[in-house]
């Protein structure tokens, strides 16, 4: 589908829902920024309505800008092969060693299980009811301190001796 | 010989042996091929499942495609599963094998938009890359279906 042609869909969705449209890195994918709390109720809406059709979550990512932690939610529809990029923002807790909380989205695409476990190892990000997941028991490093993959990460301090 | 030769329960016997040695022929051409040999390695050790890589597509039972598929690369990796014996298995490791990922349709022209256009696949691994924990998973997975156990038919 045209990213034309996707962003007219996206301009029939309900007030509120959509805070920003751009165009996603050097393919141009339609990218749309929606407030934090509503990322479920706007992925199943994409999920399960047959203009949209997103059934296949192809990858979440999450990256420190300055004091946030953007995710990207990669989704991919199997039928008509069109892509979106869903991004939503929480804030990064003061202290290096708090975890946050976020929503987990297994409910609408199962395949978030192992992103949102590797994500809660490397940012500290607790995506609710993802306790039960089979990955939780597996992943994660033992003695590191703190969370790598943010920005306020010192190498080589054992647990608990700092912060 | 098909498998309606036998009794029920002697086929689930062989479906139980099957799942237990399920040797795989690996075809990398991406990042994702890191994780599968980490997968292998000591830390999280495949083989206790009894899944071994093999260098020769007669002797395996699964072929692991991790990394996009070019156009060109495609009938070469249908004459490899072709060249298998049955029963053979296929499975996707990451989002270009899944789906064309970071290569998709839209950017590249030269890759193929998902593996299941050109083989049958059997279990799809979410991740860019996948960590060994969901490679694991991806295997039991497949254990499972192999065993006709109802966690592996789940389409979502």
């Amino acid at each position: 589908m045209e990213t034309n042609a996707l962003f007219a869909k996206i301009n029939k969705l309900p007030e509120g829902w959509v805070l920003e449209r751009v165009r996603f890195g050097r393919s141009q994918t339609a990218s749309i920024w929606i407030e934090g709390g509503k990322v479920i109720e706007i992925g199943r809406f994409l999920k399960d309505d047959p203009n949209f059709d997103f059934d296949w979550l192809e990858n979440v990512s999450v990256a420190q800008l300055d004091r946030v932690f953007a995710i990207s939610y990669f989704l991919r529809s199997r039928n008509s092969g069109h892509t979106l990029v869903l991004r939503c923002s929480v804030d990064v807790p003061p202290n290096k060693q708090d975890r946050v909380e976020f929503f987990s989205v297994q409910e609408v695409w199962e395949a978030a299980a192992p992103f949102e476990s590797e994500i809660s190892d490397l940012f500290g990000i607790v995506f609710s009811s993802n306790e039960k997941s089979m990955m939780s028991a597996l992943t994660g490093e033992k003695g590191f301190g703190g969370f790598p993959l943010r920005k306020d990460y010192t190498a080589g301090v054992p647990l608990g001796e700092d912060g | 010989m098909t498998g309606g030769l036998y009794l029920s329960t002697v086929g689930r016997v062989l479906n139980w042996a099957r799942s237990q040695s399920l040797w795989f022929l690996s075809v990398n051409s991406g990042c994702c091929a890191d994780e599968l040999l980490n997968t292998i390695g000591c830390r999280y050790d495949l083989e206790r499942y009894g899944c071994a890589l093999q260098a020769d597509p007669k002797q395996s039972d699964l072929l692991i495609v991790s990394g996009p598929i070019s156009r060109k690369a495609a009938p070469y990796l249908k004459q490899l599963y072709d060249s298998m014996l049955a029963p053979k298995h296929v499975m996707s490791i990451g989002a270009c094998a899944n789906s064309g990922g970071a290569f998709g349709p839209e950017v590249s022209y030269s890759v193929v938009p998902g593996l299941n256009q050109v083989l049958p696949v059997d279990v799809y691994v979410p991740g860019c890359p996948p960590r060994p924990e969901a490679i694991m998973n991806g295997f039991l997975a497949l254990q499972d279906k192999i065993r006709g156990n109802k966690r592996a038919l789940r389409q979502d």
